[in-house]
């Protein structure tokens, strides 16, 4: 899911787009620490890269952390869809989406 | 957009108490989206849970042993409220003073930000772990009175004894493994010892205040002998001897263990594969010789006892100590070890 946001936001990615993207899809609250355990996790398996933005005083002086998808995390959320799509295809009842 | 502030000490939590190197980047995600319209309580709610995320995903436990230091200093002094009698001796300071110490030790580790660190205290909080686990299941069998027969009780003393001196010797080996550091092997071992040593009084001193009939019934003889007349108090003091004992005893283990155990796997990867392979063979030797010389020593009177006792815990010990050099030696670096032609 967060890989998803990522590649949706393209350039704009830090944690407050991530989180509210997220929310929106899901319409449940999203714990931001929760957020950055999965982009800390996707970073270290390379997944996914980073780098500091400006601080900025709306932020209390603390500077923004922007996400971006890499190549073998393309590859990873491919994967995964096909995945996904052959065990969906599995289930008929869900089919159609009845 | 709100201009206020956030909770103040929300923010100063947050900021104190989250590892990882997206730590400002989060704090400044939840002050952006507070003063975007976000209400107080969801402030407190976030704060509160990335707080909890970063303890349970720190792998050098560095944050869950400070609560632990603190648990134990809690313990040891409601412990004492509860018998002032138990006082009268400078136990107690030397137990506040050291508990200090590892929880001084404790904040240090959860602040460390290096990756070398942050490796070699990760190796020493997963044998610290294991020798925590030990140390409550060895205290378990003896408190509960498991373990009947004199031969039983000689494998559970021991037994602990001897994995403990194996586990600090593991977590010096495997922090030299992971970094290449006989300094940080030796701060490994230290915070394994630190580690166990938090769970185990954690534990102990949780069951003396809960079971406090049993562990006074369970002192009963040296509660006679020692003249006291409040056998709760006695049993606190006990505690308090046996803590300032254990509070000492393992890190001066763990300095000399961690630093064996790092020298061996550094002098044991530059050693031709056959060396490596005898050494393996010969261990299970060396053990059964050690445990064969303890288990003599149980037989024999308590003054025969000392040399017998020295030289199987040394030979057992070496033996232990010896295991992961051994293994990390054969099982890695096979590409650039020296090789017979």
């Amino acid at each position: 899911m967060v890989m998803l946001a990522l590649i949706r936001l393209g350039d704009a990615a830090y944690g407050v787009p991530i989180s509210k993207i997220i929310e929106q899809s899901t319409n449940r609250e999203v714990l931001v620490g929760s957020v950055y355990a999965a982009l800390e996790r996707l970073e270290a398996k390379g997944f996914v890269s980073s780098q500091v933005g400006e601080p900025t005083p709306e932020r209390g002086g603390r500077a923004k952390r922007y996400f971006r998808i890499t190549s073998s995390g393309l590859r990873q959320v491919r994967d995964m869809r096909g995945a996904l799509v052959k065990l969906w295809k599995g289930i008929p009842a869900l089919q159609g989406g009845t | 957009m709100k201009a206020s502030h956030p909770p103040a000490w929300a923010a100063k939590l947050l900021g104190q108490l989250i590892s990882g190197p997206h730590r400002d980047a989060l704090a400044g995600d939840l002050i952006e989206q507070y003063r975007q319209g976000r209400s107080t309580a969801w402030f407190w709610r976030q704060a509160l849970s990335a707080i909890i995320v970063s303890l349970a995903k720190d792998r050098t436990l560095g944050g869950p042993a400070v609560l632990g230091s603190l648990l134990v200093l809690l313990l040891t002094i409601v412990s004492v409220a509860r018998h002032p009698s138990s006082l009268g001796s400078e136990l107690f300071i030397m137990d506040l003073a050291l508990l200090s110490g590892y929880g001084a030790f404790s904040v240090w580790v959860w602040r460390q930000r290096r990756p070398g660190e942050r490796d070699a205290l990760a190796a020493g909080a997963q044998t610290g772990v294991i020798l925590g686990v030990v140390l409550i299941t060895s205290h378990t069998i003896e408190w509960f009175a498991l373990d009947e027969t004199s031969a039983v009780q000689l494998v559970r003393g021991a037994g602990s004894v001897l994995l403990m001196l194996g586990l600090l010797g593991v977590a010096g080996s495997a922090a030299w493994q992971r970094t290449r550091s006989i300094m940080l092997a030796v701060i490994a071992g230290l915070w394994c010892g630190s580690l166990a040593v938090v769970i185990f009084l954690s534990f102990a001193l949780t069951l003396n205040l809960a079971f406090e009939a049993h562990a006074a019934s369970w002192l009963r003889e040296p509660f006679v002998a020692s003249g006291m007349a409040d056998a709760g108090a006695f049993v606190v003091r006990n505690s308090l001897e046996a803590a300032s004992e254990i509070l000492v005893r393992v890190p001066i283990a763990a300095l000399v263990l961690a630093f064996s155990g790092g020298v061996s796997n550094a002098w044991m990867m530059k050693w031709p594969r056959m060396l490596a392979v005898l050494a393996a063979w010969s261990t299970p030797f060396f053990f059964a010789a050690g445990a064969a010389a303890l288990w003599y020593a149980d037989s024999l009177d308590r003054a025969a006892r000392p040399p017998f006792v020295m030289a199987g815990v040394l030979t057992a010990g070496i033996a232990l100590c010896g295991a992961h050099p051994i293994w990390s030696s054969l099982s890695s670096r096979r590409g650039d070890r020296p090789r017979r032609s």
